[in-house]
């Protein structure tokens, strides 16, 4: 007796069901990850979305969740596992676990605790997904970045840390808010530490082309009476301040996150201020990860803009590039 | 507001300073061509309620770019607060240019939508109908404020119990009953199609199949309409949905049932799929798309309902609201199924005090 699906669908076709073409996995299904998951899938980036955790049930309850929201999204399929084989053939991997910031806390406490995390999850992603790009969102994400490379044995190009493309975006909104423009018509670009001490480049700064260190010479500088470092500052804080107000931070990162993914998949070759390794650059002389503008395809990080910073900036670069480095020598990979 | 404020400041400064020669960066770069106020928002959303899932409604509404304005309130104001900031910085990913906050309803102002997802959650074991009389006492005093600033929006209600909710706000806001809708079995439907569909290797948007009635444990899934390409699988397994049915087919809806219990469960709430859900509905609602969704709706005079109670019908959506409610041609143990939830919702709306 044929069952009803029988009797309703012939199967026709005699290869095997194919592959997905571009699977991405999220690892960790705490508040960022779960808001880069569903950024990535209202994107309709992904025919394939993985999830993996420690956390068994949260891990379950959240894959239902996403599962029941199917009639209204592009992506068939959408498991989870505890195993990393769930993870299988990925094209990118969004790594998000790890303990977060508490109130008032800053990125670099968190190391140790996150290496030793990572030290079982990065292993797991390569072997899994040999071929992958890992994109690293985990705070402190320059240093993280820079242990997930060591671990993952991968090349430069494929290890990214998701970096100061959120602080960018926050300046750009904030400049936007300024001017009454769009945030994609204010160009801007903070780069290194994704941080207390990342570099806002003054003189990139500018709409239409045009400007505004042109404008205002003393843009950026303690004698600015518009006070646009502030803005610099509000970026530096915003994290600081909305964990203190909600708990944590995940829309503007998850959003950001999904950003990366979208050029990375479709390879579009657009420039995104990420983390990567800067040796050699700036006059950074160690091995450490920060953000500068880099192309993304879908072979990963390609190309390196090179920016022309004012000595002071580089000056910052390259003091970053210390503080970070002094706490990488430390760690025990 | 701030922009406003920022040019009011500006504009007397920029006066001082060209009489000094010292013009501001926005002054140089900036030559204003249409002097005015701004012009309102054409398609503004608001939700009621930051917590999971009138979160979830807002970040899948902006990803899917249904709205110019996105007003968020709750009473929790540094909670409030910090989820506005955190969607604004992420201004630079979206097409919503303006997401403001508040605890006063004025920020609500000219909405076309507001989505209602505030008042208490079920807790585990919980069942919908136990929340009731401590919803009803939070919408007493926020739908005449949503009316208050926008006395031409549609509401869409999520917080639960839906049905009974939906109709609590229907009284409380004086609105025609066609501009307020509960989100109801919309989010049962969609369950439902995800686990039909898998059952038989498809996309949920190819399995066609409704779920009606009371959004919970009495809801009536209607075999006799479930179909894939137009064939109907009760002609192919006149067992389909019954006890008997050897391939069990009945569990499915079982399974839509428990959903919420189980997701709940494990990890404490369910939001991305209401959120997404919602973001559906509103999508008809602003692009006046006259979709037919299963929500949940006035349905005095219909099955034989003699009560005024809402449950969930396939409405056809527009810009004003629920346009026209479909006839469905249910089965009489169907038709017995939505009497018998009727029966049960009103039996608890008529004891609710303070309408």
């Amino acid at each position: 007796m044929a069952s009803t699906k029988e009797k309703l669908i012939a199967h026709v076709s005699t290869e095997e069901a194919a592959c997905s073409t571009n699977k991405v996995t999220v690892v960790g299904v705490g508040m960022v990850g779960m808001a880069a998951a569903i950024s990535v899938l209202l994107k309709d980036l992904t025919d394939e979305l993985a999830l993996v955790d420690v956390i068994e049930d949260k891990l379950k309850g959240e894959v239902m969740d996403l599962q029941h929201g199917s009639l209204f999204l592009k992506t068939h399929k959408i498991v989870a596992d505890k195993d990393y084989s769930v993870t299988a053939n990925s094209k990118v991997v969004v790594v998000t676990a790890g303990a977060r910031q508490q109130e008032g806390e800053s990125r670099l406490n968190l190391v140790q605790r996150n290496v030793n995390i990572f030290k079982f999850i990065i292993p797991n992603i390569v072997k899994y997904s040999p071929n992958c790009i890992i994109l690293v969102v985990s705070n402190p994400v320059d240093i993280l970045t820079y242990v997930a490379w060591k671990l993952s044995g991968l090349p430069r190009h494929r290890v990214i840390g998701s970096g100061t493309n959120l602080d960018s975006a926050r300046f750009r909104y904030l400049m936007g808010e300024k001017l009454g423009i769009h945030p994609s018509s204010c160009h801007g670009w903070v780069i290194g530490e994704h941080g207390d001490s990342s570099v806002p480049v003054w003189s990139g700064v500018n709409v239409a082309g045009v400007s505004l260190q042109g404008l205002n010479p003393e843009i950026g500088t303690e004698k600015d009476k518009e006070d646009w470092k502030n803005v610099h500052k509000m970026v530096v804080d915003s994290a600081y301040e909305v964990i203190k107000l909600k708990g944590y931070t995940s829309w503007a990162i998850g959003m950001s996150v999904a950003d990366l993914c979208e050029t990375i998949l479709k390879n579009l070759r657009k420039c995104h201020p990420v983390s990567t390794m800067v040796k050699g650059m700036y006059g950074v002389n160690d091995e450490v990860f920060l953000s500068v503008p880099c192309v993304l395809g879908n072979s990963g990080l390609t190309d390196v803009v090179h920016m022309t910073l004012k000595p002071e900036e580089e000056k910052q670069l390259m003091k970053s590039a210390e503080t970070l480095w002094g706490v990488q020598k430390e760690l025990t990979l | 507001m701030l922009i406003s404020w920022w040019h009011v400041y500006l504009a007397t400064q920029s006066i001082y300073r060209q009489v000094l020669d010292m013009a501001t960066v926005l002054h140089k770069l900036i030559v204003p061509v249409s002097i005015g106020p701004p012009e309102p928002p054409r398609n503004k959303v608001s939700v009621v309620g930051v917590g999971q899932v009138g979160m979830a409604c807002a970040v899948s509404i902006l990803l899917r770019e249904l709205t110019d304005e996105l007003a968020l309130v709750d009473v929790m104001e540094d909670k409030l607060k910090g989820e506005m900031m955190d969607l604004q910085h992420g201004s630079l990913f979206i097409k919503t240019p303006k997401i403001v906050s508040g605890k006063d309803y004025s920020v609500t102002s000219n909405s076309r939508v507001v989505v209602v997802t505030a008042g208490v959650r079920q807790q585990e074991g919980e069942t919908r109908l136990d929340l009731v009389q401590r919803n009803v006492n939070i919408f007493k005093h926020i739908i005449p404020q949503i009316v208050r600033y926008s006395p031409n929006c549609i509401l869409i209600v999520v917080s639960n119990p839906v049905d009974i909710l939906t109709y609590v706000t229907w009284k409380l806001s004086g609105l025609p009953k066609h501009r307020v809708i509960g989100s109801g079995t919309n989010l049962d439907s969609a369950r439902f199609r995800y686990l039909m569909a898998e059952r038989l290797g498809i996309h949920p948007s190819s399995f066609n199949g409704w779920i009606l009635g009371e959004h919970g444990d009495s809801s009536v899934p209607v075999w006799s309409g479930a179909n894939v390409a137009g064939v109907n699988l009760q002609k192919l397994n006149p067992d389909i949905g019954k006890d008997k049915d050897k391939e069990n087919w009945k569990e499915t809806h079982k399974m839509v049932v428990d959903s919420a219990y189980e997701v709940i469960k494990l990890k404490g709430y369910t939001n991305w799929a209401i959120g997404l859900s919602v973001a559906d509905l509103t999508e008809s609602l602003m692009k006046n798309m006259n979709r037919v969704h299963p929500v949940s709706t006035m349905v005095k005079g219909m099955y034989g309902v003699s009560e005024e109670v809402f449950m969930s019908l396939p409405c056809v959506l527009d810009s004003n609201g629920v346009g026209s409610v479909v006839n469905m041609t249910l089965t009489q143990d169907e038709v017995s199924h939505l009497k018998t939830s009727a029966d049960t919702l009103w039996n608890i709306q008529r004891d609710l005090k303070h309408l």
